[in-house]
């Protein structure tokens, strides 16, 4: 949302492109609830579009609304849609989603945030609990730089817990939270995760009250990323199913995706350092791995190609001389 | 005794709450509630059907409720503490006397005696002469205590508990009611709802585990403190104008309450057979937080009252553009004011908030700057009356273009 996308054109950023590209794929899996032209997709379209592309052309998807929180360039978003299907809805996402989430059918959230996590991340999770339908999907991709400790407080185990207050508000921090660890990003990135889930849980629970237990809801975890460009960043996503669509839920087997996670344990999206002639190179010679010389390539260079060469974007070098 | 934990006036609405459970079961047509309050005496009369001669040896003279007591459907006295603790609460020496079905019958008891006999019994005269009609009783408590009296010789206490009375049985009374107290009619509290062909509400009903849920909500005038949720219980208001976390502000993705939202109200009808399963506290102050029906009431309260707050945002929005001359006219405030408002329980159902369509201002012209500076209050009055114009800005504008005409113009 707002307006990061001044400073960075996310078509660009290898990270968030492969991780674009398994999106696609963990939404497609969702064809066996209903066919995905059928479905809503909702996200921060930026000025770049470029998530809206890809899932409108290979997810087939028309009904497609971007939430905008910067105003006044409106002209210049309505300009950029790609599609004409794009809908803008300018306002802050926590005034937004009420209204889109409260019109009834299934639907693809992927909330982008690139600010640091706040609050309203939690109001907007509880928003979308508080309708989304079986069949649908909730991802969120948000900051989790570690929590560094200011020098200047004579306590800093205070100043980590009322970070984390700040982040998440009061609920989700125990008075006298254990305050080691939290310059790791990776501990910063579960703890958030789990605060997104208890907060659409609670939605969920009070809701499945009132259902008889075969419309009774059920969260499941299916992503959890972490990667940087630039940043730190971390990316969930729970799918909803009631009970009577568990059979269909099964079928649509995101355990199989080798980049599903269902646990604490990220699925780290890495981005080698490789050269256009190197990619190509490395393309042409795996899985001969003892061909590729040690002097150029190191593993983990080539590690980090090869777990994700089907979603590594391609770039094309255009010298001028 | 079990007296200390109740407060004087929660007593005496206790007693109300027997005699409309009364009322209910017996299908009054006319039910009235006479109500004196003096330093002398205590006396609530009503005509709701009277106190049965065995039920009251039975169960209202006993201390709690016992299992087999029959069961009140929709009461509000459902926690049954029954007659005695209000009047022990209220003064040592009372009679009640009443009459069903012709029978009357009366028992009075004197409690400082009472307590110093082995055993606790009370006896029941019956009547041959009572000047009471069938379907009568009357409370008397003849000796007060001390601290009854204290408060039934303030005026100001007696003129809250007048309108404790008025919004906690603000249903009841619209219904037709009738309640006395120091022989004044006592009023009910109005919640008006405002309801156009531009500007509706939102009410739903819907059932929760046996529950009978209602929620109505819009808008009404702006006034801070009747702003909020009202919750009722089969018919007793138990939150009033509540703009707490409890009705959902700030929570689940809802706004805090801010003044701008004063125009906000919301009514919450819960309805059951079983009294029990209410969200209701036992002082029947407030709501059980940890009911599950309330727990599932609050996440419909919060969706219904969404769109009645971002209009209200834009109505704020709309407001400040005005006040800058951006727009120049104000759908959202003229939808408000042209409404009709309406007794909240009177509101139609509404699925959807129709609302009109704010004014979204023209953008600011990049070749133009806005300034800004500060004056007396006093000096602004005075050169408004000179401008003869209202607003600050007018002010501004004029005032500049007063210099830029006469220092800055070439011709």
């Amino acid at each position: 949302m707002s307006n990061s996308g001044r400073k960075i054109n996310y078509s660009i950023r290898p990270a968030k492109s492969i991780e674009r590209k398994m999106m696609r794929d963990v939404f497609s899996c969702l064809r066996h609830h209903a066919p995905l032209r059928d479905y809503q997709y909702i996200g921060f379209g930026s000025k770049y579009f470029v998530d809206f592309s890809l899932f409108h052309r290979h997810l087939g998807i028309e009904n497609l609304i971007s939430i905008e929180s910067d105003t006044t360039n409106i002209e210049r978003y309505e300009f950029n849609k790609p599609y004409s299907s794009i809908q803008m809805k300018f306002g802050r996402s926590t005034e937004v989603l009420p209204q889109l989430s409260a019109q009834p059918g299934k639907k693809i959230y992927w909330l982008d945030y690139d600010g640091t996590f706040s609050p309203y991340m939690l109001d907007d999770a509880a928003i979308i609990a508080g309708t989304i339908e079986s069949g649908s999907i909730y991802s969120a991709s948000f900051n989790c730089s570690p929590l560094i400790s200011g020098s200047h407080l004579n306590d800093p185990s205070e100043d980590i817990e009322s970070k984390l207050v700040n982040l998440v508000g009061k609920p989700y921090v125990q008075p006298g939270i254990d305050t080691r660890g939290w310059k790791q990003s990776k501990r910063l990135a579960i703890f958030l995760k789990e605060c997104l889930k208890k907060e659409m849980q609670k939605i969920i629970t009070i809701r499945n009250t009132a259902l008889p237990p075969e419309d009774r809801i059920t969260i499941e975890q299916v992503l959890f990323f972490r990667y940087a460009d630039g940043c730190e960043m971390a990316t969930i996503a729970f799918t909803f199913y009631k009970e009577s669509d568990s059979q269909i839920h099964s079928s649509c087997r995101f355990n199989e995706l080798y980049f599903h996670r269902s646990g604490d344990s990220p699925f780290e999206i890495k981005t080698p350092n490789l050269t256009i002639k190197e990619i190509r190179h490395i393309m042409e010679t795996m899985p001969d791995r003892e061909k590729l010389s040690k002097k150029i390539f190191t593993d983990k260079d080539i590690d980090a190609l090869w777990d994700n060469y089907r979603y590594f974007p391609n770039f094309t070098e255009i010298e001028s001389t | 005794m079990l007296t200390r934990d109740i407060a004087t006036d929660r007593a005496i609405l206790d007693l109300i709450d027997n005699s409309i459970d009364a009322a209910i079961q017996n299908k009054l047509q006319k039910p009235e509630i006479i109500i004196t309050a003096t330093k002398e005496n205590f006396q609530i009369k009503d005509n709701c059907g009277g106190l049965d001669l065995e039920k009251a040896k039975g169960y209202a003279f006993r201390f709690g409720r016992p299992k087999d007591a029959p069961d009140t459907p929709n009461s509000v006295g459902q926690f049954g503490v029954g007659m005695k603790r209000t009047l022990f609460k209220l003064g040592t020496e009372f009679e009640v006397e009443s009459n069903q079905n012709d029978t009357a019958y009366n028992v009075s008891v004197d409690v400082d005696k009472w307590v110093n006999l082995d055993e606790w019994h009370f006896y029941f005269k019956i009547l041959e002469n009572s000047d009471l009609k069938n379907g009568e009783t009357r409370i008397k408590v003849t000796k007060l205590k001390d601290e009854t009296i204290e408060n039934f010789s303030e005026e100001t206490y007696l003129n809250n508990l007048m309108r404790e009375i008025s919004s906690a049985y603000f249903k009841q009374i619209n219904n037709g009611f009738k309640i006395y107290f120091n022989n004044t009619s006592i009023k009910s509290k109005d919640i008006t709802i405002k309801n156009s062909k531009e500007l509706s509400l939102i009410k739903k009903k819907f059932t929760y585990e046996n529950v009978d849920i209602t929620i109505t909500c819009g808008l009404s005038d702006r006034n801070k403190d009747d702003s909020g949720w009202y919750i009722v219980c089969n018919g007793r208001l138990v939150a009033e104008a509540d703009q707490t976390e409890k009705t959902g502000w700030g929570k689940n993705g809802a706004s805090k309450f801010h003044t701008d939202f004063a125009f906000f109200r919301g009514l919450v009808e819960f309805a059951c057979e079983d009294a029990s399963k209410l969200p209701w506290t036992t002082t029947k102050t407030g709501v059980d937080g940890d009911s599950k029906v309330y727990k599932y009431a609050l996440l419909h309260m919060g969706q219904c009252m969404e769109p009645i707050l971002k209009f209200l945002r834009e109505r704020t929005e709309e407001n400040y553009h005005c006040d800058q001359e951006l727009i120049e006219s104000t759908p959202l405030a003229n939808s408000i004011a042209t409404a009709d408002a309406i007794r909240i329980l009177d509101a139609p159902f509404s699925e959807k908030f129709i609302r009109p369509e704010k004014i979204i201002p023209p953008k600011p012209d990049k070749n133009h700057t806005s300034i800004t500076y500060t004056i007396s209050n006093e000096k602004l009055e005075i050169a408004k009356e000179s401008l003869n114009v209202k607003t600050a800005t007018q002010v501004g504008k004029l005032t500049f273009d007063y210099y830029y005409q006469y220092e800055c113009e070439d011709e």
